[in-house]
């Protein structure tokens, strides 16, 4: 038998038109979609910056010193200003080629500080920015949408996912770097990993962050008020990429 | 212009020059297309899909020469999985305009249908294949590449694809593959 079966030629209009819609198609702004595109190269970018910030030779062991509860904030001045300088250099770029066409984030959401790293995250009504650092050195991850950030609404919390993951090649030591959107209702959050360990975020204005020594992923969230009454047990959902 | 100049544009986010290579390898992926699935609409959308993922990858995608054997890489991939495929790409075949009724001359309706019912008596004798085998006999069958480049298409060593490709003859009786021969 002939495997072969002649196979007529697509009607010529038909492959313009689809032609024209696979053109608008790549040509469109990602939207709703962003968190796909923008959290993996940053990751990437981040991941990098943070394995050099983290185990250089003059920065040993930022792990080592980890605690569960973030500790009380010392002068931030001095990483905000360093960390401003990164956004500076964002907005001038703003709309190059593969550069973001949102602006920088600018507000101070929130800070945490324990072991020897410092978190600081910016807001914007389209972005958000993570900077981290030590006293020696400071990296940025960065995400915006052409859109605005969808309103929380009656939910608890939102956006809530690992930004940044890795490992060390050569000792094993693994960081995780969490952020996400939560309620004025809510106080306190209480992130429970795959690993067993329960992190106390940093929270302010609607964020918090917070991070861990393990590439366990979080599990689950509690939510407490101010009376500290837990609001919610959630398990943290699964990003899909 | 080659395929290895349009890609460098397309890199750069040359969305025209994807549009060229588009128009120069549509039917070669869509006769592809259309023999692994032996359904016309099915194959069309796959065209899409196939294209819509090699300009999501164009960035770890590097053409040597041509880019079919890339194109026929993933569409082996979304033939194997095309409802998948579909579903996840929805949005944007939505959006590709239906076809109107009146487009549907009875000669053009005649021609898919036999075209058609061409495939799927082929679909169900190569059924009858192991899998690896049929896949290997395909690609020999129905694209232009030669044996060193099915085996990178497949991720298989040569070797294997000769003798998949012996073996698949032997067990499709009289099956024309003068391509790979």
């Amino acid at each position: 038998m002939n495997i072969t079966p002649d196979i007529p030629h697509l009607d010529p209009i038909r492959l313009q038109v689809r032609k024209h819609a696979l053109l608008n198609e790549v040509s469109a702004k990602p939207s709703r979609r962003w968190w796909r595109f923008a959290v993996p190269s940053t990751a990437l970018v981040a991941a990098v910056a943070v394995t050099l910030v983290l185990w250089t030779p003059t920065n040993q062991d930022a792990s080592a010193s980890w605690t569960a509860e973030p500790r009380a904030p010392v002068d931030l001045a001095p990483m905000i200003a360093a960390c401003g300088k990164t956004l500076d250099q964002m907005d001038a770029e703003r709309g190059l080629e593969g550069r973001p066409v949102w602006p920088a984030p600018r507000e101070v959401a929130v800070t945490d500080q324990r072991g020897d790293m410092t978190m600081v995250v910016f807001t914007g009504p389209q972005s958000e920015a993570l900077c981290w650092g030590t006293p020696k050195d400071v990296g940025m991850s960065a995400h915006g949408s052409v859109e605005e950030r969808e309103p929380l609404g009656d939910r608890l919390f939102a956006d809530l996912a690992p930004r940044i993951g890795m490992t060390e090649v050569s000792g094993g030591t693994s960081t995780t770097i969490l952020t996400g959107r939560v309620s004025p209702k809510v106080d306190k959050a209480v992130i429970v990993t795959e690993d067993a360990l329960e992190v106390t975020a940093s929270l302010g204005n609607g964020w918090i962050v917070t991070w861990w020594p393990s590439r366990g992923k979080p599990k689950e969230v509690r939510l407490y008020d101010g009376a500290g009454v837990l609001l919610e047990t959630a398990p943290v959902p699964v990003r899909s990429r | 212009m080659t395929d290895e100049e349009l890609w460098g544009q397309v890199r750069a986010g040359a969305s025209e020059a994807f549009g060229q290579l588009f128009e120069r390898h549509a039917q070669a992926v869509f006769a592809y297309c259309l023999r692994r699935t032996g359904t016309w609409a099915v194959a069309e959308d796959l065209v899409s899909v196939v294209f819509l993922e090699t300009w999501r990858k164009r960035a770890s995608v590097v053409v040597e020469g041509s880019l079919l054997p890339w194109l026929y890489t993933v569409a082996l991939g979304v033939t194997r999985n095309h409802q998948r495929a579909r579903t996840r790409y929805k949005a944007a075949l939505g959006k590709v305009p239906p076809q109107h009724a009146d487009d549907d001359h009875a000669d053009d309706v005649a021609r898919r249908v036999d075209a058609e019912a061409r495939t799927r008596a082929v679909i169900a004798e190569l059924e009858k294949l192991p899998a690896g085998d049929r896949e290997v006999l395909e690609m020999s069958a129905w694209s232009d590449l030669s044996q060193a480049q099915i085996a990178r298409v497949l991720g298989i060593p040569v070797g294997t694809v000769k003798s998949r490709l012996a073996r698949a003859q032997r067990t499709v009786r009289g099956a024309l593959v003068k391509e790979a021969l």
